[in-house]
């Protein structure tokens, strides 16, 4: 197996700092408004496009939103890989974390009759 | 070449001292942070989606979730912390240059455009509370919703205190280029606060149950 030797990934530190300049990262943000307002178009108008392409555009818009500022504005496209690394470890540990409640609920709780979360607290 | 002059070499160049990975402890401890703290908002969110199909009908948002949600000023919050962002990267771009004074301006704009969200938040709890008489405890859906908003804006003020933090602990050493690496730092906990808003306002206040 390669094992990546500690001045490689210096070296590779070393050339990670090539930011964008800042009109580039006034372009960044008008796009990311326009994905925004892009958005907001989608909810209103979501009775003519059916909600089942509105979710999936509001979530593919998510993401690169997500994607735009986490590489730019948070530098991962120009940093150190293992941060990339760690950063999308800790959002499949949260996807994990999401599945395993889901399953929790709808195998376990609701079946049992042990929670309604619709009723008010006091009821329930 | 003594070691310690190396180091010291080293240090003047990268802003932070050698490390095997070349990349500083500190900003390796904040992707930590912030790895871990997508846990966090992934239990919060988690249990959001589970609640917000299961809405009881003798609540009000059942009948008309999309009428209680003021989106056109939750959009408005929304690119206002998108904007933030902007001037948190100009910011740390003013710092890497040494220009001081603008690093500063940009640093409190930051924080201005935090503390105008904070407010919109605030307000629409406000709004919630009174005009639709939306506890924490009315339902399990309240609680969910007032959890995981009320976790961001928390974060959203603790990044208000790292930057004022910053440009007010810095008075007397300067905001010169050696204190890049801080804001950098600072800079990385404001954009993941950023992303975690991107998520929710699109699931809790976009996205069309059912």
């Amino acid at each position: 197996m390669a094992v990546t030797e500690p001045h490689e990934l210096a070296a590779e530190d070393e050339h990670a700092h090539d930011h964008p300049s800042d009109s580039k990262y006034v372009q960044i943000a008008l796009l990311l408004g326009f994905l925004t307002a892009v958005e907001i178009v989608m909810f209103v108008i979501e009775d003519s496009l059916g909600a089942t392409v509105v979710k999936l555009g509001l979530l593919i818009l998510m993401a690169v939103k997500f994607w735009i500022v986490g590489a730019y504005f948070m530098h991962l496209k120009f940093d150190s890989k293992i941060l990339t690394g760690l950063f999308v470890f800790g959002l499949i540990l949260a996807i994990i974390v999401y599945f395993v409640m889901l399953s929790a609920f709808e195998f376990s709780f609701w079946n049992d009759g042990y929670v309604d979360p619709g009723l008010p607290l006091s009821e329930s | 070449m003594s070691s310690s002059t190396a180091t010291a070499e080293v240090e003047a160049d990268h802003g932070h001292p050698e490390t095997n990975s070349g990349i500083s402890n500190n900003k390796l401890a904040m992707w930590l942070f912030l790895a871990s703290d997508c846990l966090l908002f992934g239990a919060l969110i988690s249990t959001f989606l589970l609640y917000r199909t299961n809405i009881s009908d003798n609540t009000p948002f059942s009948s008309a979730v999309d009428d209680v949600f003021d989106i056109p000023f939750t959009s408005l919050s929304s690119f206002v912390l998108l904007m933030s962002s902007l001037t948190m990267v100009l910011a740390l771009s003013a710092v890497n240059r040494d220009d001081q004074r603008s690093g500063r301006i940009w640093l409190l704009t930051t924080a201005f455009l935090g503390m105008i969200f904070i407010g919109g938040q605030v307000y629409e709890f406000t709004v919630f509370a009174t005009e639709f008489d939306l506890g924490y405890s009315t339902n399990t859906w309240t609680s969910a919703f007032y959890t995981l908003t009320g976790f961001h804006g928390v974060h959203v003020s603790v990044g208000i205190l790292l930057l004022l933090g910053t440009v007010f602990g810095t008075r007397k050493s300067g905001l010169g280029k050696e204190k890049g690496e801080t804001v950098e730092l600072v800079g990385l906990y404001w954009h993941f606060v950023d992303i975690v808003w991107v998520i929710i306002f699109t699931i809790v206040y976009l996205i069309p149950i059912g």
